[in-house]
């Protein structure tokens, strides 16, 4: 799957930022670790390999959320992958979006960025994510600095 | 100066992290020059509404300076942000809420009103990220974030 095409009419990518006192490796090694990310990922694992090519699913209580494609890997410094809501419902219909994740030393801490684009005007999918990275971020920060983890956050879905 | 009740519908930039403590433990922090002093890049003095409040300056870093627009102890803060008064200071909004799980959310709305170049906006993203992950850090593990700059 190459990366989707761009919408015509877009919604802004949305950013976040955060600093964890730990090394690039072991944040590379958190988030590209598919079964221990359920610790702080409010329960969901990744089946992935986080290789070129193979795809990421998104599963929680053996539950399809999300699905996508590993399309770059540069270990421990980026990964790319597509990002696509398990349908069927309308935020699936708004079609593949895009997460980065970018890790890059800062001081004795790791500056962990991700950016996730290609969201359609009036994303019901960017709502989503702009409360979810913040709370699923924060919980790594907490897991890797050996502090309890604000485990699931408000933006828990209420379903 | 805008009066409170004129802070446009949108802030130009939120920056919102999730702490394990309570509301009063994270106001606290926030509160408390010494706290202060280890994520705020330097003491921090705080007034009441109406009064000023001050950074002040370092070898690192130039004072920044502003007027305490609201202050509601444990939730909110409402401040002019600014390095001296030209151009207008900017508002900045510090929410502290209670969230699910007996966690805490804080969140820091930036109102500036006005187009930024990239560089500016992302030395106000890292700023912002390194605040909060500093607040967060102190709080939940009692030892302050390396300073990330």
């Amino acid at each position: 799957m190459p990366a989707p095409d761009p919408h015509v009419e877009a919604d802004p990518e949305f950013v976040y930022v955060i600093y964890i006192a730990a090394s690039q490796q072991k944040v590379w090694d958190a988030l590209t670790d598919g079964e221990t990310v359920r610790r702080w990922w409010a329960d969901t694992q990744h089946d992935s390999t986080f290789k070129v090519g193979d795809p990421i699913i998104y599963r929680r209580n053996g539950k399809v959320d999300v699905r996508g494609e590993i399309l770059d890997r540069n270990e421990p410094h980026s990964l790319t992958y597509t990002f696509h809501v398990e349908g069927p419902g309308p935020q699936h219909d708004e079609g593949p979006t895009l997460v980065t994740y970018e890790l890059q030393q800062s001081g004795a801490n790791t500056m962990l960025k991700v950016t996730h684009t290609n969201f359609k005007a009036g994303s019901r999918v960017r709502i989503g994510i702009s409360s979810g990275w913040p709370a699923i971020l924060s919980s790594l920060k907490s897991v890797l600095e050996g502090a309890p983890a604000p485990y699931h956050p408000d933006w828990e879905r209420k379903s | 100066m805008t009066p409170e009740d004129a802070l446009p519908e949108r802030p130009d930039y939120v920056a919102v992290t999730y702490i394990s403590a309570s509301v009063e433990r994270v106001w606290r922090a926030f509160t408390d020059p010494a706290d202060q002093a280890t994520y705020f890049g330097g003491k921090t003095e705080i007034g009441e509404t109406g009064e000023p409040w001050i950074r002040h300056a370092t070898d690192k870093w130039p004072a920044i300076t502003g007027v305490v627009l609201a202050k509601q102890p444990p939730n909110r803060l409402l401040i002019t942000w600014g390095f001296n008064d030209n151009p207008p200071p900017d508002r900045v909004e510090f929410l502290i809420e209670a969230a699910s799980n007996g966690t805490t959310r804080v969140t820091i709305r930036e109102y500036h009103g006005r187009k930024w170049p990239q560089d500016i906006t992302d030395s106000a993203v890292q700023g912002w990220a390194a605040l909060l992950a500093g607040l967060k850090t102190l709080v939940e593990t009692g030892k302050p974030l390396p300073s990330p700059f």
